[in-house]
């Protein structure tokens, strides 16, 4: 018994103060190997991100969707995959939809992801889609658009023309012609919606994963219609997009295997350390 | 494609150098102010302008027929698209403006008088600088040259894009050393928190493949990590998140009541 006690001391001193670059070393090659050679994790889709296809999807045709793209390329392990799953599903179903962003960065991002998939759809600006530009105001935005998008967004932020002149925004005056509001965000930005936005408009959030727990008091509440939860959400949505023919496999599925295994890898060092901690306090006490 | 000039007609400039010059003049007059006045005025502002949110929210509403579609609104609704909306996105226009500045005077005085960490001012100078000429010849002028259009996209898209993607990639690594030395069960809730975040982890993300072979329907389903994964969210997690809102929000509230009334200490001019 001494004797294993005796040879186990060098490998768990070793175990516990493990250099913290070989660590590095081994989360890169775990998340390199599924990012060369992609494997597909089996996938159930959430309640949450069922809700939020199911609501997108009723949209009637005298309705638009607003899309809130509050992110940039810091989260497009997240929040790219869920917006080109909802692009994709917006375009198939030929539903008119605007963008809009509460971050001056988050425009330039948001024009390019859209006009990538509408080149796939042949969804033309101005007729089918439109572009609110930067809101540096959440607050009296909200506000605003609740009661006169019209005036309150006035020009688009791309052609610079009076709104009311874009086909796109025919039939379309305040925020009971919204079917949905998606707020597609790194940070808490869907509050603006949530607190402010006339009573009985419907919200959505596609938000990164640390976001999310906050959120979902909001969703049991019916606050919120659905939240598509960090890759596993974009992951969801390509799912129930290709079910229904609304749209094709994209970043979602493809970062869920990476992320898949750095989860495994965030596992598998908590038990490691622990297991090196009850080993050593066990020695200790002998 | 219109550009702004064309779409806007010149008479913006003159509208803007007006709004500026105003600006500097009511700036100008607030700094000649006794020090004494000023913490009166600021609170008359700040209160004036709660004061109408709270009225547009509390008064009365009744049904106007608005473009075919019915309304409520108060006589103060339709300030906000039309007075409160545009006044706001000035004001934080401006106040861009002045962060801008204020950045800029600050790193351009560590450059002239080479303090310490000037060359990196100097980087934020020239990075700031190429960033606004590069994007506003680019964004704000239809006759530009097409090496402008390449030499935003390469500083945006290329240079700025892919830094700010690699910045935060960074806590990936800082997460697993972490999770490796810090997250240690030394007690029976520390047990709890790490079976509940182990369940949630796996639920989000190769749990399915754990429990793939169980239905997804009827009791089965509760033997699902999906399904363990949802009840701790929905039921364990989200009362105590919701306690924790309701808190905030109740401190929320009485710290705006208490600088709308101007009764907060240090909320203005710090006395």
């Amino acid at each position: 018994m001494n004797n294993t006690t005796n040879n186990e001391m060098p490998l768990l001193e070793k175990l516990q103060k493990i250099d913290r670059r070989i660590l590095y070393l081994i989360l890169i090659i775990v998340i390199a190997i599924p990012t060369i050679w992609p494997i597909n994790i089996p996938n159930a889709p959430l309640p949450m991100s069922r809700d939020l296809w199911n609501t997108i999807n009723a949209t009637p045709p005298n309705k638009i969707v607003l899309l809130s793209s509050t992110w940039t390329k810091n989260t497009r392990g997240e929040n790219q995959g869920q917006m080109e799953a909802i692009l994709n599903q917006l375009m198939s179903r030929h539903i008119r939809f605007a963008i809009s962003t509460f971050d001056p960065r988050g425009s330039q991002v948001a024009l390019n992801l859209v006009n990538s998939v509408a080149k796939k759809y042949g969804y033309v600006y101005g007729k089918n889609w439109v572009d609110f530009g930067y809101q540096p105001n959440g607050v009296n935005y909200v506000k605003g658009i609740s009661v006169d998008l019209i005036q309150t967004v006035k020009r688009d932020a791309v052609l610079k023309k009076p709104l009311q002149d874009l086909p796109v925004m025919k039939g379309i005056r305040n925020a009971d012609n919204i079917q949905i509001v998606v707020e597609i965000s790194a940070s808490s930005s869907q509050y603006y919606w949530i607190q402010f936005l006339k009573p009985g408009v419907k919200v959505g959030f596609a938000c990164t994963s640390v976001m999310a727990p906050e959120a979902i008091p909001y969703y049991t509440s019916h606050q919120l219609a659905g939240i598509l939860w960090g890759a596993k959400g974009a992951y969801d949505y390509e799912q129930l997009n290709v079910e229904h023919h609304t749209g094709d496999w994209g970043s979602g599925r493809q970062y869920m295997g990476p992320l898949s295994a750095a989860f495994g890898l965030v596992i598998l060092s908590i038990f490691v350390g622990n297991l090196a901690m009850f080993l050593s306090r066990k020695r200790t006490r002998q | 494609m219109h550009n702004w000039e064309i779409a806007q007609g010149n008479s913006i400039w003159l509208a803007l150098a007006g709004v500026l010059l105003v600006t500097f003049i009511v700036i100008g007059l607030l700094t000649k102010l006794p020090v004494t006045l000023r913490r009166p005025l600021l609170s008359f502002l700040v209160f004036v302008s709660g004061l109408f949110y709270a009225l547009e929210y509390f008064l009365p509403t009744h049904m106007v027929l608005d473009h075919g579609v019915q309304v409520p609104e108060n006589f103060l609704t339709d300030l906000i698209p039309n007075i409160i909306n545009p006044l706001a996105q000035d004001l934080s226009a401006l106040l861009f403006g002045l962060g801008l500045f204020s950045l800029m005077r600050i790193h351009f005085n560590n450059v002239v008088r080479q303090r310490s960490g000037w060359v990196n001012s100097l980087a934020l100078l020239i990075s700031t600088l190429s960033m606004m000429v590069f994007g506003f010849w680019s964004r704000a002028n239809l006759h530009h040259p097409r090496w402008v259009d390449q030499v935003y996209h390469h500083l945006f898209d290329g240079v700025y894009q892919n830094m700010d993607a690699a910045m935060f990639s960074l806590i990936a690594f800082f997460i697993l050393s972490a999770s490796y030395r810090a997250f240690r069960i030394r007690s029976f809730e520390a047990s709890i928190l790490m079976t509940s975040a182990l369940i949630v982890l796996l639920g989000l993300s190769f749990g399915g493949v754990i429990t793939d072979k169980v239905p997804d329907y009827g009791l089965w389903s509760n033997f699902r990590i999906e399904t363990w994964s949802s009840w701790i969210l929905n039921i364990i997690s989200s009362p105590g998140l919701r306690a924790i809102d309701f808190g905030v929000g109740l401190g929320g509230l009485a710290m705006g009541l208490r600088i709308w009334l101007g009764i907060e200490k240090g909320a203005l001019f710090g006395d």
